[in-house]
């Protein structure tokens, strides 16, 4: 792995790779710990009841992270770990932004649902800084060379018109 | 995240019908019964959903107003 260049990474996989590896080998190939969506709901609502999880998940929620987006990444983890499937990860997200959204209620944070629920108008600190550092780097001084008439024996004589 | 907006607003739509009490329609008769079954199994989930999602909003209104 470490001989490989960024361009190898991102090869497609060949077809057929995952026959290569143990069946069974990986959490999300073995069946899923919680069938039902009434299980899985529950599961996240313990999870996400625990004193830790709350710290962590209001720690994600002060970055501005939009609550669909922490669910929807909550829920993939479920999945590779072989919690559930997908289809009932899916169905639960409901149930797990309103707990996030109680967590940050109850402790006074702000919050997104989804990524264009906030003031438009306001313009990000890191669009901000990207900006500045964009117009800082390309500033070119202009040079602005003093108009000084020349005097003496040196000096230019001034071309006359010519006449037509 | 469209998707799930999507979902949103159709479990939003699900609870605001049954916080109205609106009364499912009739089914269909002869003619005009569908000929496939309806998913039954999907209703369910959806109303275990919309019934935790209730609950949930439920126990935190009681939790903010004390």
């Amino acid at each position: 792995m470490a001989d490989l260049s960024p361009i190898d990474v991102i090869k497609p996989a060949p077809p057929g790779i995952s026959w290569t590896d143990e069946p069974r080998g990986t959490p999300w190939t073995t069946p899923p710990k919680l069938v039902q969506v009434n299980d899985v709901a529950q599961g996240y609502i313990t999870n996400l009841s625990s004193a830790s999880m709350i710290n962590n998940s209001l720690d994600a929620i002060e970055t501005g992270v939009p609550l669909a987006a922490l669910a929807n990444a909550m829920m993939l983890g479920g999945v590779a770990a072989g919690i559930h499937t997908i289809d009932a990860g899916i169905l639960v997200i409901p149930v797990i932004i309103e707990m996030l959204k109680t967590t940050a209620e109850l402790h006074g944070v702000k919050y997104k649902v989804f990524e264009d629920d906030g003031d438009s108008s306001v313009v990000p600190d890191r669009v901000v800084r990207q900006a500045i550092k964009k117009a800082s780097s390309n500033v070119v001084e202009e040079v602005v060379e003093p108009n000084i008439e020349v005097a003496g024996l040196m000096a230019r004589k001034p071309k006359k018109m010519e006449s037509m | 995240m469209q998707h799930i907006k999507n979902y949103m607003n159709k479990i939003e739509a699900l609870i605001s019908a049954k916080e109205k009490g609106a009364k499912k329609t009739k089914e269909a008769k002869g003619l005009l019964a569908p000929t496939k079954p309806s998913t039954a199994k999907q209703q369910t989930e959806l109303d275990v959903i919309v019934t935790f999602v209730q609950s949930i909003r439920q126990s935190r209104e009681e939790m903010k107003n004390g």
